[in-house]
């Protein structure tokens, strides 16, 4: 049997499966049958071992290279290395159709399989929304992107290849890991569904997603990090955000899960905020979906591009909305039960700095969802005034249609860098100040030495000549709030000796073990914090384009750029150009750059960029050649000095291991263990 | 204890101040219209004195470039059989090519004849289908 | 029967990585094709095809339980899973308290406060140490199904209780709750009537 016929049937067999997961589990629920329930629940697991079948069937014609497949043909290569040809499973849209639906079927698998026995109420009700989403993507693939989709009628002979802008190293991992973070929405979202369909609201459910949301939170966050990388040494501009409506899709579930992972502790607590962690799960499941949906339809990038697929867009957009008239909906009906149990008492608070972080993150993550929806939807405006102006001209005809808009970098700069600034800020105040209610003695107590730290990193970079008022706020706040976090170890060191004489890495290392999440979260704030050091340095960056010839040097800043020569070579894939440059400072060499241009065979008419970059910790040398000509030696670089900008990456750094620490080991492992022996 | 009237009516100041205080400094810098050649040679004087996005294809053989300049071109975009110069003063996209569709950021001069733009954005003729949501386009 | 499972989990692991080798050895030795990527993928393939048939099969064999077996797989599953759930109340709620005295000893928290919270994490946790005593523990919400049969919270004609299918019957001579499939009372062993 061709490989084209077997996947086939592998997908239909996934489709087979969801469905039959979702009707066991329902059946199971209506007739209260343990018997159908555990059915679903076999038939969920059967849903991934298909998946995994059809994802194996589709790595293996890559492999060997079945062009018969359209797929296959249009993203393989035999000559690619192995490596590229796995990945390029998920290079594509239908692949990565698949990609999804292996993702989520793991994750609804894992998930199950975890809190099978631990709420059990639950189980039926998240396995049947985990079989509809499954199964929805499922359906996409049966009825309309079929990665195993034979050609009809003539079979070329040689796959035309991978895209070569993705094949790089974060490119492989970039994508994986967005869809990781995506698809694992789907099991916070559908527990918390089940928590409102079983009318079970209190922490139960929470207690099943909060790891589910960190690993979410972790996941998009590389993803977002690792594409800003791949941005910076690839495209050649220097920067590596620019508010590009994919790289927003990432962003928004992202802000929505932040906003999450800190208001559970208020409901945690206080007992507050529940309708708020609902909805929260609610719209980062939705983001989730939107965000698949704008990367994969092309829908924001060109209205052409929605043209040629209109039957994807209305589907996406019909599941979208039966999710938000039945998620709402039953978030209506459940509204009684979900009263809080605690009240908001002052806004020196805990629970309000809490508030007021989860109103910036929801609020910055609609804001950056209408901006860059905007444009498509004055664009469909303007569409459909001029179809009503064809089909009633009396009424419609003298209406002009809105010209189309585009909504630049500057435009979010504007508007999100206060945002972040807020933001920024709560992360010092809010872990300083005490639940209920803060004594003005204690707020001084607190917050005297982080003050003072702050003024000083204002005054000097200041002194140093940074003019710009956002850069040296973000300074300020940055000062600020590592202070307040370096305090809050030091005192917590303290009171462990205090308690018991002990040395103070012993003590430190108490804190963590003790107070995992808190200390965990400290950790990822201090990376937060770094990351904005970072985005500071913006604020004072150099940028020069420039011409030169071989043995010319230019100016750049403190460093001097000189100019050693051109190459030309070639390898199994592209033709290159590289131009040799020389940093020096004070007359002193400090690095070889070596910028390129490379011309695919694949694609000879667009060359692409390769950045070099000499890495400091204080600043990036950075150049990427935009033309040259190996007759004349003349060559046009773009050179950027990018001040602080590695402390992005070693601030993500730092925040990662925070976030480890938070999702931490699985410690009842043990507990249960001991307790086991103690029983018997 | 709820929070007192007071207080709620000083946060709703806050916020609206600061809201209120953003969108009267947001010089519009980042929105700009978005339109095609046509638009622009039928009535240049609706565009006159204002950034706009210019969208067209470059004509084949127009372009020609100052030798050794760092970007200096010149060369024409058409669309739906109008045609507009353009002097472009910034260092092209690697997607940029003759016969391929850009969207250019600038300004029209002052008799309405040449477009003065200093940033574009190029779209391959799309042989490559736009993978993983790539901006392939994307460029300063 | 967690443990059961899991090994029979391992079991289908274990013949998955078997097949693997297998297709993988066999296609090499006797087929006499290169040992190379595709045919690895292809030993990977035949692998997640044994493992779809053994899900396929773990479906059919569910279906194909009685009702009664069901419940009672489901039952001791219930009975270890609220013990490891009590423990885990226990170690939240205990680390709660701890935090809470931390957070009092750091200045974040009034005494007042620090009392009145601190008192509420007493109480459950003297609840749940109660609860982890009893030889026979149940989840708040067992309980509660065994003194109203209902579970709190949920609506009538809610679809929540998969458990009611195992009514709870009484000892004629000391009245105590037994499982319905019980033969002697666990309060007071007399016999029960089956």
């Amino acid at each position: 049997m061709p490989i084209s016929t077997l996947g086939t049937l592998a997908v239909v067999l996934v489709f087979l499966s969801c469905i039959a997961t979702v009707a066991f589990s329902v059946r199971g629920v209506l007739l209260r049958s343990e018997r159908w329930v555990e059915a679903g629940v076999q038939a969920l697991h059967a849903t991934f071992a298909a998946a995994a079948f059809a994802s194996a069937l589709l790595v293996y014609a890559f492999l060997v290279g079945d062009t018969s497949i359209q797929y296959v043909a249009h993203n393989g290569d035999p000559a690619m290395p192995v490596f590229y040809k796995v990945t390029a499973f998920w290079g594509s849209l239908d692949g990565s159709l698949l990609f999804w639906v292996l993702l989520s079927s793991l994750f609804a698998s894992l998930a199950v399989a975890a809190n099978r026995h631990r709420h059990r109420e639950l189980i039926p009700h998240a396995v049947a929304v985990l079989g509809i989403i499954t199964g929805f993507f499922a359906g996409l693939i049966v009825f309309m992107k079929n990665p195993f989709e034979p050609f009809l009628l003539e079979v070329p002979s040689k796959g035309r290849g991978l895209n070569p802008l993705l094949q790089n190293a974060y490119m492989i991992v970039h994508p994986p890991s967005l869809y990781l973070g995506y698809v694992s929405m789907a099991v916070p979202y559908a527990f918390g569904m089940a928590a409102m369909i079983t009318g079970q609201v209190d922490d139960a459910w929470q207690r099943s997603v909060r790891r589910w949301v960190l690993f979410s939170w972790l996941f998009l966050g590389v993803g977002l990090v690792l594409g800003g990388l791949w941005a910076y040494e690839e495209l050649g501009w220097g920067g590596y955000w620019a508010w590009d409506p994919v790289e927003n899709a990432g962003l928004l579930p992202w802000l929505t899960c932040t906003a999450f992972l800190h208001s559970v502790m208020v409901q945690e607590r206080r007992g507050m905020l529940k309708v708020w962690n609902l909805v929260l799960v609610i719209v980062s499941f939705l983001l989730t979906i939107v965000g698949t949906f704008l990367t994969r339809s092309g829908v924001v990038q060109s209205v052409h591009a929605f043209g040629e697929d209109p039957a994807l867009a209305w589907t996406f957009g019909a599941f979208m909305l039966v999710i938000v008239v039945a998620s709402f909906g039953l978030l209506v009906r459940r509204l009684p039960l979900l009263r809080s149990r605690g009240e908001m008492e002052s806004i020196v608070s805990r629970e309000f700095a809490f508030l007021v972080n989860n109103w910036l993150f929801l609020s910055a993550a609609l804001f950056v969802l209408f901006a860059t929806l905007y444009p498509t939807l004055r664009e469909w405006a303007g569409m459909f005034v001029e179809w009503a102006a064809r089909r009633w001209p009396a009424t419609f005809g003298g209406i002009e249609p809105p010209t189309r808009v585009t909504i630049g970098p500057p435009f979010f700069n504007h508007w999100m860098r206060p945002v972040g600034l807020a933001l920024l800020f709560l992360t010092g105040f809010g872990p300083l100040v005490a639940w209920r209610r803060t004594t003005p003695a204690n707020l001084v107590r607190q917050f005297r030495m982080p003050l003072v730290v702050g003024s000083i990193t204002i005054a000097v970079p200041a002194a140093f000549g940074v003019d710009s008022p956002w850069g040296l706020a973000c300074f300020g706040l940055c000062g600020f709030t590592f202070w307040t976090i370096v305090q809050e170890f030091v005192r917590g060191v303290a009171v462990r000796r205090r308690n018991r004489p002990q040395p103070v890495w012993e003590a430190l290392l108490g804190l963590f073990v003790r107070a995992r999440r808190r200390y965990g979260g400290y950790m990822v704030h201090l990376g937060v914090v770094l990351m904005f050091l970072g985005f500071a340095g913006k604020s004072y960056d150099l940028e020069r384009k420039v011409t030169v010839h071989p043995g010319e040097t230019v100016q750049l800043g403190k460093y001097e750029v000189r100019h050693d020569g051109l190459r030309a070579t070639t390898d199994w894939q592209k033709d290159m150009i590289t131009a040799d440059l020389t940093i020096l400072r004070d007359g002193e060499v400090v690095a070889q750059l070596h910028p390129a241009r490379w011309w695919y065979f694949q694609m000879p008419e667009q060359p692409t960029t390769e950045a070099a970059r000499y890495m400091t910790i204080a600043e990036d040398v950075y150049a990427a050649m935009q033309d040259a000509d190996m007759t004349t030696g003349w060559t046009r670089l773009a050179l950027f000095v990018n001040p602080l900008v590695n402390w992005v990456w070693i601030g993500f750094v730092v925040m990662l291991i925070g976030g480890l620490v938070c999702i931490g080991t699985r410690r009842e492992q043990l507990t249960d263990r001991v307790g086991g022996g103690h029983r018997g | 204890m709820a929070l007192s009237v007071g207080t709620k009516m000083v946060l709703g100041l806050a916020l609206v101040g600061s809201v209120g205080y953003l969108a009267l400094s947001d010089t519009g810098q980042g929105v700009l219209e978005y339109v095609y050649v046509e638009q622009v040679v039928d009535r240049p004087e609706d565009f006159a004195d204002r950034t706009i996005k210019v969208h067209g294809t470059v004509v084949p053989g127009t372009i020609r470039q100052k030798r050794g300049s760092t970007g200096d071109y010149r060369f024409v975009i058409e669309h739906a059989g109008k045609r507009l110069s353009v002097h472009y003063t910034n260092l092209v996209p690697d997607t940029f090519q003759e016969g391929g569709e850009v969207i250019l950021t600038g300004r029209l001069s002052a008799d309405g004849t040449v477009f003065e733009s200093d940033e574009m954005t190029a779209k391959c003729p799309s042989k490559y289908e736009e993978e993983q949501g790539v901006d392939l386009k994307e460029t300063r | 029967m967690a443990e059961r499972r899991s090994h029979r989990d391992l079991r289908w692991w274990i013949a998955g990585a078997v097949v693997f080798l297998a297709t993988f050895a066999g296609m090499v030795l006797v087929g006499g094709v290169a040992p190379d990527a595709a045919t690895a993928g292809l030993s990977v393939a035949a692998a997640s095809l044994v493992h779809l048939v053994a899900r396929l099969f773990s479906v059919a064999e569910a279906l194909a339980r009685s009702e009664a077996e069901a419940v009672a797989m489901a039952g001791t599953g219930l009975a270890r899973s609220t013990y490891r759930e009590l423990l885990e109340e226990k170690r939240r709620v205990l680390a709660a308290i701890k935090e809470l005295d931390f957070d009092h000893a750091m200045g974040k928290l009034s005494d007042a406060d620090h009392r009145s919270i601190r008192a509420r994490y007493e109480r459950r946790a003297a609840e749940v140490l109660r609860a982890l005593d009893e030889p026979a523990s149940l989840h708040p919400w067992a309980r509660a199904l065994a003194e109203t049969g209902r579970i709190p919270g949920e609506p009538e004609g809610g679809t929540a209780a998969t458990e009611p299918s195992t009514p709870l019957r009484a000892c004629p001579s000391c009245n105590g709750a037994n499982d319905a499939d019980a033969r002697f009372c666990k309060h007071c062993g007399e016999k029960l009537a089956t």
